[in-house]
């Protein structure tokens, strides 16, 4: 039986070791390239990338509706499942609560990436139209994120006040914690503001987080084009979304597990959870591109048949059953049997979903503006094809490295798992008779 | 072969070999064709308008970036310039002219402008003339039989000879093509006019029609236009929205809705937010017992 100390010991940040510093030093390296990138295209334009006039989004804007999706998975891990009492998850809500605050800050920008002028930034404000639904994309990622952000602090004020004593004998961490645990006691007038202001949270941030999906695939469904032009797109967004979380979920807590040793707490049963989470979710999302690919289909419009024989028998097949069967069929199937949910192979099946997830959103934009109702007149043959540059890759790819970057460090410097909450659910197991504190 | 002789023979060789291709690199310029046609809007608007094009890979492309001078041919081939412009990406140019009464015609009523391209990398230079005489067209509406008619009648400005057997068409301005009246063409009689019918049931801006008249591509006179304007149309009634809120209008144009519902919630959620932040601070500033 570990002491409330070992716990404390466990859980707490640690040093990276050498496999976490090359992680970092990676990263590092990845991001740095990416800089470079975007100074060259600041420099040169967005010339330098493939997107012209028919694929004016390209890898940018499917990378920000990645992103905005891997965001949802903080909602749904930390409120839904916190409201609907599912304790199972403590160990896990943190997690999700750092890929969702990483995500979102890199969605916001993604944006700015995208822009060729961001020096402009500033006329979205001054010339903003409430009637677009851009301006309401700014709106909710800016309120997602600054929620996002307290529902990731208010349940850290516990374990900074822990870490406060833990560290007793490193007089700088001892000072850092004890300042960001805002002299918490656990006081009753404390607790009963904290408790208050975390229900209130989950509750809030359960809309705002739809809210943010829903009008992100406004962006596209207010768009008439074929493959966009559908009232469906707002639940079709919200169900990947959580596909993608999820399986990003999964993948985050098995590295973390394993490079810090936290079986003890991250256990199969948590894996086999998830899975489950994940099957649901897949199986959600598969239903709704059945809608999305089907009716569309069945109608056979000359834009929508261009649309769809690209997809299913053209250039972007191979993308697109890759999607479809290894990010949603392939893991059903799996992990419906109990072998396919042990920590390995849920793992390797949640990296599988990521990627699948990725090129998703890659299909969702880009083969859709190759194909507009009304052609663009007098553009070269090439400008009809879209297929990202050097830069825009390098650009890309440092963004997803950047927000990896920023839950690694923020792995490094807060307890991965909470343990003011795991302390009491062991409390309250060890003695089911025992009323469960009202923190966190 | 004596050294000397074989030494010119090499000189001439090496000389051809280096001065061939350059020969053969002037040959590679692109031969460029040029069509003049002029076009005329009464009563005073004269164009000429140039299109030049090359024999490309994918048959005539347009020769864009060449500049070109325009001049008014006088006597003994005396040119004077009257304009400068360079061809748009679809080879194009329009030079609008001084009014003519001020250019050089001859004894037969032609004024002859001659078009001369700058040297270019790429393109041949080249030149063209174009000659055309003015006619005058003139639209009024006349009423017969208690009946519209659009009359028009063209005469030879020089002489002011009416030009009969020429075919007009007739027809209301509309945004993009001109709404036919009277049938495609309708051939001048010997005082060089026509009469179309003008129907009472054509919608206009507050009931105004602009009517309209045109000689197409003719040999000495080249395009002509006459325009006027007559309140014989059935009154538009302006669907126009502009003045309205509309989900399309500029900021300034919002929807009420839109400005209060989203306002209000966005109020409520950051209000939340902000009683969040507050009690971070209450968190903060209570310090009594610990539990």
């Amino acid at each position: 039986m570990k002491t409330d100390q070992e716990i404390i010991r466990e859980l707490a940040p640690r040093k990276f070791n050498r496999a976490g510093k090359l992680w970092v030093g990676f990263l590092l390296a990845l991001i740095l390239s990416s800089f470079a990138a975007y100074l060259y295209q600041l420099k040169e334009g967005l010339a330098i990338t493939g997107m012209r006039d028919y694929a004016m989004w390209g890898i940018y804007i499917s990378n920000f509706v990645f992103f905005v999706a891997m965001s949802l998975v903080g909602s749904l891990i930390t409120a839904i499942l916190r409201l609907t009492g599912a304790n199972w998850s403590t160990p896990l809500t943190r997690i999700s609560e750092l890929i969702a605050v990483a995500a979102i800050i890199m969605a916001g920008l993604t944006i700015i990436i995208d822009m060729g002028r961001p020096e402009r930034l500033y006329y979205l404000f001054i010339h903003g139209r409430l009637q677009s639904p851009i301006i309401w994309d700014v709106i909710v990622i800016t309120t997602y994120l600054v929620l996002s952000i307290l529902l990731l602090y208010y349940p850290l004020l516990p374990d900074f006040t822990l870490l406060k004593k833990f560290y007793k004998d490193k007089p700088k961490a001892s000072r850092w914690f004890g300042r960001l645990a805002l002299n918490w006691s656990g006081n009753e007038e404390q607790t009963k503001i904290f408790n208050l202001s975390v229900k209130v949270l989950s509750v809030l941030i359960i809309p705002v987080a739809f809210g943010i999906h829903t009008v992100t695939a406004w962006l596209f469904a207010t768009t008439y084009r074929p493959g966009w032009d559908s009232t469906n797109f707002g639940p079709y967004f919200i169900a990947g979304a959580f596909v993608a979380g999820a399986g990003t979920v999964i993948c985050v807590m098995y590295v973390i597990r394993n490079a810090y040793g936290l079986k003890d707490y991250i256990t199969d049963g948590h894996f086999d959870k998830m899975a489950r989470l994940l099957v649901l979710l897949c199986l959600v999302y598969l239903y709704f591109n059945v809608n999305e690919y089907l009716v569309p289909a069945y109608k056979n419009t000359v834009e929508e048949r261009d649309h769809l024989s690209g997809l299913f028998t053209g250039e972007y097949s191979t993308l697109f059953w890759f999607a479809i069967i290894g990010g949603l069929v392939v893991p059903i199937v799996v992990l419906l049997f109990k072998g396919g949910r042990r920590p390995l192979p849920a793992f390797l099946i949640g990296l599988l979903v990521v990627v699948g997830a990725w090129w998703k959103r890659y299909l969702i934009v880009t083969p859709t503006l190759l194909h507009p109702f009304m052609p663009v007149e007098g553009v070269p043959e090439d400008w009809h094809h879209y297929f990202p540059t050097g830069p825009e890759w390098i650009i890309t790819i440092g963004n997803l490295a950047t927000a990896s970057f920023i839950v690694t460090i923020l792995v490094r410097y807060l307890p991965i798992i909470p343990i003011k909450e795991t302390l009491e659910e062991r409390e309250t197991s060890l003695n089911p008779k025992a009323q469960p504190h009202e923190t966190a | 072969m004596k050294p000397r002789k074989l030494f010119y023979l090499i000189g001439c060789l090496l000389s051809l070999t280096f001065l061939l291709p350059l020969k053969s690199h002037g040959q590679d310029k692109e031969r460029v064709r040029v069509s003049l046609s002029y076009v005329g809007e009464m009563p005073e608007t004269s164009r000429i308008q140039l299109m030049a094009r090359f024999r490309g890979e994918n048959g005539f492309e347009p020769a864009g970036g060449l500049e070109f001078h325009i001049y008014n041919l006088y006597p003994n081939d005396s040119l004077v310039e009257t304009g400068t412009a360079v061809t748009g990406m679809g080879g194009q140019i329009t030079f609008t002219l001084p009014a003519l009464n001020t250019q050089y015609r001859d004894t037969t009523g032609l004024y002859t402008y001659r078009v001369v391209s700058s040297e270019h990398p790429r393109y041949d230079e080249v030149e063209r003339d174009i000659s055309f005489k003015r006619a005058r067209l003139d639209v009024y509406v006349v009423e017969e039989n208690e009946a519209p008619y659009l009359r028009a009648t063209l005469t030879d400005e020089y002489t002011g000879e009416p030009v009969s057997e020429q075919p007009l068409r007739v027809g209301v301005e509309r945004l993009f093509r001109p709404l036919t009246l009277g049938g495609d063409f309708n051939m001048t009689d010997e005082s060089g006019s026509i009469d179309v019918l003008i129907g009472r049931d054509i919608p206009g801006l507050n009931g105004n029609l602009t009517l309209m008249a045109t000689l197409s591509e003719h040999e000495e006179y080249g395009t002509l236009t006459a325009r006027t304007q007559a309140p014989l149309g059935v009154p538009i009634v302006d669907t126009s929205t502009f003045d309205q809120r509309t989900m399309w209008g500029p900021p300034s144009k919002t929807p009420l809705f839109l400005l209060t519902v989203p306002n209000l919630i966005i109020l409520g959620v950051w209000g939340t937010i902000v009683f969040l932040i507050h009690n971070l601070y209450k968190i903060s500033k209570s310090k009594n017992s610990t539990t």
